[in-house]
C-alpha cells in the first residue's frame, strides 16, 4: 500500500467537496475490493474518502410500496432486514450468499455496484427487479447502469445514495459459487412482476445481461420446464480456469431453472 | 515415609492411552502464542526480497541504485554479496544414483539468482530498510534485466527433446532415473497374464498453504561471532547444521530457535534462500534482520507439493490373484533440488504403492525432473498418498474389468495377519497388521449394505451417489537417532528435550503422557524444550510421521536411564541395599517395607544438597540418544460416499469413515486429530486445490481468490475408529499416523466420484475432480 490522505466526512457535500479538492481521490464504502487493490499496489489515490460516516446513505426502508436500500447497507444487513425479508425474500437470500461473514459485515450494496464486478451477485438483483439506483445528481435505471466490465454509468466522483427495488410477486436467485472466491461463476436472478419476467444473469459474461429468450418462455408458461427448450450460445461469455465458456453457457440454464424453482 | 506424597492423584487421567487436551492450546487460543513474527527484537530491520516475474530468463543486470538512494534503506543485496560473504550454494537434496550409478544431477543453486531466473518467485535481490514499508518501496525500484526464455511447467512436457533447458549440467532437464525391482520378471508377469489393468495418474500440484506464512528474524553477536535465527522449522538440530553449512560457519555458532509453528506440511523443513540472505544483512548492519513473507508471496516462494504423472499398471490371473505391479512416470521438483525432492516420486512410490497386498513383483522407472515452476518439496505423505491412490484406483479398475466384487478382490490379495512379519514385493518387512479384519470393521461401520439404498434416494433427487472403498498402507520414516532429555529443574518442574518439533500435532501432552506414565512425575510439571538447537546433542526433527517412534521411544528409554540412576541414589537415601529397591508409579520402595521415596521428593533432596558419595550419580537428570525405529507401517480402510450433482458437476462428500491401525495410541484425541486433518487434505487435492500454470509459467491459481482450499463446510463429519495391531519394531508399539489420512482420503475419494459417474460409462477421473471436469468428462469431452 502507498500511503494516502484518509478523510471520513459525516455529510454527503463534505464527502464531494473532499473528493472536489483531492488530485486523485478515492470513495471508499466497505473497501473489501478497494482495500486489497490498495495492498497489491495496483492503485495509487491521494487520498481515501470514506462513506462510513454519512448517515444519509444508510438504512433500509419501505418507501411509496418500493423498497429502498441505502448505498452504505452493509450485505449483512440486507440478509437479517426484515423489510427485505418481507418485500424481496430473494434479495436478502442472495446478500447472504456473498463470500463469507467477515466480507458480508463490511462490504456494501453502493460499493458492490459501483465496482461492477462481472461476478458480482447484486447486479443481477438490479437488473432483475428493475431498480433504479439514486446518485448524488439523478436517478439511473438498472438496464443502463452497468455498461462493461467493471464499468457503470456513473461519472467521475457521482456517489451512489441509494438503490430503489419495486416489489416483485415472484423473485429468486440462484448462485453456482466459485469454490474458491465464492463470487458467482454464474447466477441467475428471476422476477415476476405483474405480466412481466426479467431475467438477469451475473458471472457468465463480461458484465450483467438479460436472458431475454428465458424472459419470453417465462412469461408465456413461469415454470422451470419452460428453459428446458432454450439453449445458451457460449460466445463471449467468460472463461477463466474455473470454468470454460461453454460450461457456463450450461450455468446459465441450470441456474435459471433452479432460481424459478425457488421463486415458486 | 508418607506413602500419601509419592504417586499423584488422577495419574491414570494423564496415562498412554487417555486423551488428554492439547497443553498448548489455551495459550494459543488466547493469540498469547509466541509465532516468530511476534517476536520484538529492538532495533531490528525490516527485509523485502525482490522476485523474478518471468518464468525463465537470462539475468542481464540487477540496477539497485535507485533502490539504494530510497529513504530508509539500510542495503540492497544480491548473489554477488552472498558470494563475497563466503555464502555458500543451498543443499542439494537428492542424493539417489542413476541407473548407471552416476549421482543425481542436482544444479547449482545459490541463495539469489546468479545468470539465470527460473521461476516466477525466483529471489533475485533483497533490499533492507528501517521499516517494512520502506523496504517494500525500494524493492519495487530494483530492476531486474531479464532475456526471457521459453519456460516449461508440464513436467512431461519438460522430458521432451526440445524441451527447453533449465540447467548445462541437468542435460534433458532430468535431476535422476530411478529404477527399482526386477524389471525383467514384471515384464514376464504382464505378458503371461491373464488380465492388466492399465491408469495414467495427474497427480495434481498443490500450494501447501500453512496459516502461519513462513518468517525469519536473524541476529549477529560481534562480541562472541555467534548467530541467532528464530524461524519456524521442523526441527531446529538439523535445520541449524544446514544453515551453517551453506553460511561456512561452524554450526556451534549459530543458534537456532523455533517458537510457535502454525503448520508447516514438510514445506518449512529445508533451508530457504531468505535465511542466509538475513544472516548475512545481520551481520553487515549489526543489527537484527526481520521478514515475512506476505500470502500473496507465499504462493510463490514455499515450496510446493505432488505434481506428477504416473502410470500404473497391475497384472492378475483369472481369479484376479495380482501378479506383478509396475509404476512408470515423471515427478516435478520445480526449479531446483534445494527446496524441491525427488523422494515422493522415487523411494517412496516404492514402499507405498503394494500396500497390504499379496503381489510377487514390483518395478518401479521414474524420472525427476527440473521445471520453471516453484520447487516441489516434500508434502503431508511424500509419496505415500500418491502410491497408495495409484493402486486403490488399481483396485477398483481391476475390480470392476474383471466383473468381480472390488471387496472380494481386495479379501483375496490381502496379506493374513498369520503371515507377519511379511516381505513385500517392495522389500519393506510389514511387522504386523490385521488388513482383513481392518476392512471388515470398516465396511460395517460405514453402512457398506445400506448403500444401494443410499444411492436410490439420491438418484430420486437427480443425483448420482458414488461409494469408494481405500485400503491404504504406508512406510514410515526410516530410523534416526533422537534426543530424549529429562531434567529435574530447580522450580520442581521436569524438562524434556527432545529435537522432534510440534507445529500443530500436540508434542507436549503426548511426550508428557510417555514420560508420566514411564516416570510417575505429574503431568503439570513437565516441560516440552524442542525449539532450541543450544540444548540439544541430536534431533531428527519431525517428518515422515516419526514423532512418536523416534521421541516417544526416546522418552522411554530415557526415563529407564532416569530410574536406573535413581535406584542407585534411592537406595542411599533410604538406606539400602541396591538390589532391594524397586521403582513402581512414581516411587523407588525398599522391597517388602513401607520404606519409599518418590521421585519427585528425590529429586528435591538431591537439588536441596543432598551429600552423596562420589561414585554416585550427582542429579537424576539424562540426555540420552535413541537410535531410532525401524519404519512403521500404518494402516486403514477409508470409505467414502459423494453425491455428484450431473448439472453442474459439483461433488459433496457426504458420508466418511475410517478405522485405522496406528498400534498403540498414547493420546486418541490427537490421533483422530490427525486423521481428521490428513483426511481433508486429501479431500482439498481430490475435489478443490487446482495448481494452474499457464504456458509462460505465470501461475494462475495464485491467490484464494483462486485456489480453493477446504472449508469446514466443505468436510464431511468423519467416523473414526481404531483398530491397533501394536508394533513389534519399537518398544511403545506406536505407529506414526500424520500422514495416514491423505493416503488414503485421495484413493477413497476418487474411488467414490468414479463410482457415481460408472453408470455414465466413466472409467477413471484425475484430480482435482472441479465441478469443471466432472462436467466435462459427463459431456463426454
Ligand atoms: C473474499 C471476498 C469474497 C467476495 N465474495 C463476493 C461474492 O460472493 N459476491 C459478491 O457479489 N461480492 C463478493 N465480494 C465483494 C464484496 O462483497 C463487496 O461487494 C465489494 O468488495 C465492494 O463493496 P465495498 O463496500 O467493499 O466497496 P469498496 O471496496 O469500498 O469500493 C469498491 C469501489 O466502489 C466505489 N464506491 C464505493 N461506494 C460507492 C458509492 N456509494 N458511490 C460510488 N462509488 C462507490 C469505490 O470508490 C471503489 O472504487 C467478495 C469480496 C471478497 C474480499
Amino acid at each position: 500500500m502507498y500511503s494516502f490522505d484518509y478523510h471520513k466526512p459525516a455529510s454527503l457535500s463534505d464527502a464531494a467537496a473532499l473528493l472536489g479538492k483531492a488530485e486523485e481521490g478515492k470513495l471508499m464504502a466497505g473497501g473489501q475490493t478497494l482495500i486489497p487493490t490498495l495492498k497489491q499496489r495496483l492503485a495509487r489515490p491521494t487520498d481515501l474518502i470514506d462513506l462510513g460516516a454519512i448517515a444519509e446513505l444508510k438504512g433500509i426502508k419501505e418507501e411509496g410500496g418500493a423498497l429502498v436500500i441505502g448505498a452504505m447497507a452493509r450485505h449483512a444487513d440486507v440478509a437479517a432486514s426484515d423489510v427485505v425479508k418481507r418485500m424481496i425474500p430473494g434479495l436478502a437470500d442472495l446478500a447472504d450468499n456473498i463470500g463469507d461473514a467477515q466480507v458480508r459485515n463490511r462490504g456494501t450494496i453502493g460499493g458492490s455496484i459501483a465496482n461492477s464486478d462481472p461476478a458480482a451477485d447484486y447486479p443481477s438483483a438490479i437488473v432483475a427487479l428493475n431498480a433504479t439506483v439514486h446518485t448524488v445528481k439523478r436517478t439511473i435505471a438498472a438496464d443502463a447502469f452497468f455498461t462493461g466490465m467493471f464499468e457503470t454509468a456513473l461519472e467521475e466522483g457521482e456517489i451512489i445514495t441509494a438503490i430503489r427495488f419495486p416489489r416483485a410477486e415472484k423473485a429468486a436467485y440462484a448462485k453456482f459459487r466459485n469454490p474458491a472466491s465464492r463470487y458467482a461463476v454464474v447466477g441467475a436472478f428471476v422476477a415476476r412482476t405483474g405480466g412481466s419476467v426479467r431475467v438477469a444473469i451475473t458471472g457468465a459474461a463480461p458484465s450483467v445481461f438479460r436472458w431475454t429468450e428465458a424472459e419470453a418462455a417465462l412469461s408465456a408458461n413461469w415454470s422451470a420446464a419452460a428453459i428446458d427448450g432454450l439453449s445458451v450460445k457460449a460466445d463471449g461469455l467468460n472463461a477463466d480456469i474455473h470454468a470454460s465458456a461453454d460450461y457456463r453457457a450450461n450455468l446459465v440454464k441450470v441456474m435459471t431453472k433452479r432460481a424459478v424453482l425457488a421463486a415458486g | 515415609m508418607d506413602i500419601e506424597t509419592v504417586g499423584h492423584a488422577g495419574a491414570e487421567r494423564f496415562a498412554m492411552g487417555q486423551s488428554v487436551p492439547r497443553t498448548e492450546d489455551p495459550v494459543l487460543l488466547r493469540g498469547e502464542g509466541r509465532y516468530t513474527d511476534d517476536l520484538d527484537l529492538p532495533g531490528a530491520a525490516h527485509a523485502v526480497f525482490v522476485r523474478s516475474r518471468v518464468a525463465h530468463g537470462i539475468l542481464r543486470g540487477i540496477d539497485t541504485d535507485a533502490a539504494r538512494s530510497m529513504p530508509g534503506v539500510l542495503a540492497v543485496l544480491t548473489a554477488a554479496d552472498l558470494a563475497a560473504d563466503g555464502v555458500g550454494l543451498l543443499p542439494k537434496t537428492v542424493s539417489l544414483a542413476n541407473p548407471d550409478g552416476s549421482p543425481a544431477r542436482n544444479p547449482d543453486r545459490a541463495a539469489l539468482a546468479t545468470g539465470r531466473v527460473r521461476w516466477v518467485g525466483d529471489p533475485v535481490a533483497v533490499v533492507i530498510a528501517g521499516t517494512a514499508a520502506e523496504a517494500r518501496d525500494a524493492a519495487e525500484a530494483v530492476t531486474i534485466d531479464v532475456e526471457t526464455l521459453p519456460a516449461v511447467v508440464d513436467p512431461e512436457a519438460a522430458l521432451a527433446p526440445d524441451a527447453p533447458q533449465l540447467y548445462d549440467a541437468v542435460p534433458g532437464n532430468v535431476v535422476v532415473e530411478y529404477r527399482y525391482g526386477d524389471a525383467a520378471g514384471v515384464e514376464a508377469a504382464f505378458a503371461s497374464a491373464h488380465h492388466v489393468t492399465r491408469l495414467r495418474f495427474v497427480n495434481n500440484r498443490v500450494v501447501v498453504a500453512a496459516m502461519e506464512p513462513r518468517a525469519a528474524i536473524a541476529s549477529y553477536n560481534a562480541d562472541d561471532g555467534r548467530f541467532t535465527l528464530r524461524m519456524g522449522s521442523q526441527g531446529v538440530f538439523g535445520m541449524r547444521n544446514s544453515v551453517a553449512k551453506v553460511m561456512g560457519i561452524p554450526p556451534e555458532t549459530l543458534r537456532l530457535l523455533t517458537g510457535n509453528v502454525g503448520g508447516s506440511f514438510g514445506m518449512k523443513s529445508t533451508v530457504y534462500p531468505e535465511y542466509p540472505c538475513l544472516l548475512v544483512a545481520a551481520r553487515r548492519l549489526g543489527r537484527p534482520v526481520r521478514w515475512t513473507d506476505e500470502r500473496t508471496e507465499s504462493f510463490l516462494s514455499d515450496s510446493h507439493g505432488r505434481d506428477a504423472v504416473m502410470t500404473a499398471e497391475l497384472a492378475l490371473d483369472p481369479e484376479g490373484r495380482f501378479l506383478a505391479l509396475r509404476v512408470t512416470g515423471v515427478g516435478n521438483c520445480g526449479a531446483h533440488t534445494a527446496q524441491g525432492v525427488a523422494i515422493p516420486h522415487t523411494s517412496n512410490v516404492v514402499k507405498n504403492t503394494v500396500g497390504v497386498y499379496r503381489t510377487p513383483v514390483m518395478a518401479v522407472h521414474t524420472r525427476v525432473v527440473v521445471t520453471n515452476t516453484v520447487p516441489v518439496g516434500a508434502y503431508r505423505g511424500a509419496g505415500r498418498p500418491e502410491g497408495n491412490y495409484y493402486m486403490e484406483r488399481l483396485v477398483q479398475t481391476a475390480a470392476a474389468e474383471m466383473g468381480i466384487d472390488p471387496v472380494a478382490l481386495r479379501r483375496l490379495n490381502q496379506v493374513r495377519p498369520e503371515e507377519m512379519p511379511w516381505t513385500a514385493a517392495s522389500g519393506q518387512v510389514y511387522d504386523s497388521g490385521d488388513f482383513p479384519a481392518v476392512l471388515s470393521e470398516a465396511l460395517e461401520r460405514s453402512d457398506w449394505d445400506g448403500f444401494a439404498a443410499r444411492k436410490a434416494a439420491s438418484a430420486a433427487r437427480g443425483l448420482l451417489r458414488g461409494c469408494g472403498l481405500a485400503q491404504y498402507l504406508e512406510a514410515t520414516a526410516p530410523p534416526s537417532p533422537e534426543m530424549g532429555g529429562v531434567r529435574f529443574e530447580a522450580d520442581g518442574t521436569v524438562t524434556v528435550v527432545t529435537g522432534t518439533l510440534d507445529y500443530g500435532q500436540g508434542h507436549a501432552a503426548a511426550f508428557g503422557q510417555v514420560l508420566s506414565t514411564r516416570l510417575g512425575v505429574p503431568f503439570e510439571r513437565i516441560r516440552l524444550v524442542q525449539g532450541d538447537s543450544d540444548r540439544l546433542v541430536v534431533g531428527g526433527g519431525t517428518g515422515g510421521s516419526r514423532s512418536a517412534m523416534a521421541s516417544g521411544n526416546a522418552i522411554a528409554e530415557a526415563a529407564a536411564k532416569v530410574i536406573e540412576k535413581g535406584i542407585r541414589i534411592a537406595a542411599f537415601a533410604l538406606e539400602a541395599a541396591e538390589v532391594d529397591v524397586e521403582f513402581d508409579r512414581g516411587a523407588f520402595r525398599v522391597a517388602g517395607t513401607d520404606r519409599a521415596i518418590g521421585i519427585m521428593e528425590l529429586a528435591g533432596r538431591l537439588r536441596d544438597g543432598l551429600d552423596l558419595p562420589d561414585d554416585l550419580p550427582a542429579t537424576l537428570d539424562v540426555d540420552h540418544v535413541f537410535s531410532g525405529a525401524p519404519s512403521t507401517f500404518p494402516n486403514g480402510c477409508h470409505v467414502c460416499e459423494v453425491e455428484v450433482d450431473p448439472d453442474t458437476g459439483a461433488v459433496r462428500v457426504d458420508r466418511y469413515t475410517v478405522v485405522d491401525d496406528f498400534g498403540v495410541l498414547i493420546n486418541p484425541m490427537l490421533v483422530e486429530g490427525q486423521a481428521h486433518g490428513g483426511i481433508v487434505q486429501g479431500i482439498g487435492q481430490a475435489l478443490m486445490e487446482h495448481t494452474v500454470y499457464d504456458a509462460e509459467g505465470q501461475l494462475l491459481a495464485g491467490s484464494f481468490m483462486d485456489y480453493a482450499l477446504p472449508r469446514a463446510a466443505d468436510a464431511p463429519s468423519i467416523a473414526f475408529a481404531s483398530h491397533p495391531s501394536p508394533a513389534r519394531s519399537n518398544p511403545l508399539g506406536v505407529k506414526g499416523c500424520g500422514e495416514a489420512g491423505c493416503s488414503g482420503a485421495l484413493p477413497a475419494v476418487m474411488n467414490a466420484v468414479v463410482d457415481a459417474l460408472a453408470e455414465r460409462g466413466v472409467r477413471h477421473v484425475d484430480m482435482p475432480a472441479t465441478p469443471l471436469r466432472i462436467w466435462r468428462t459427463l459431456a463426454g469431452g
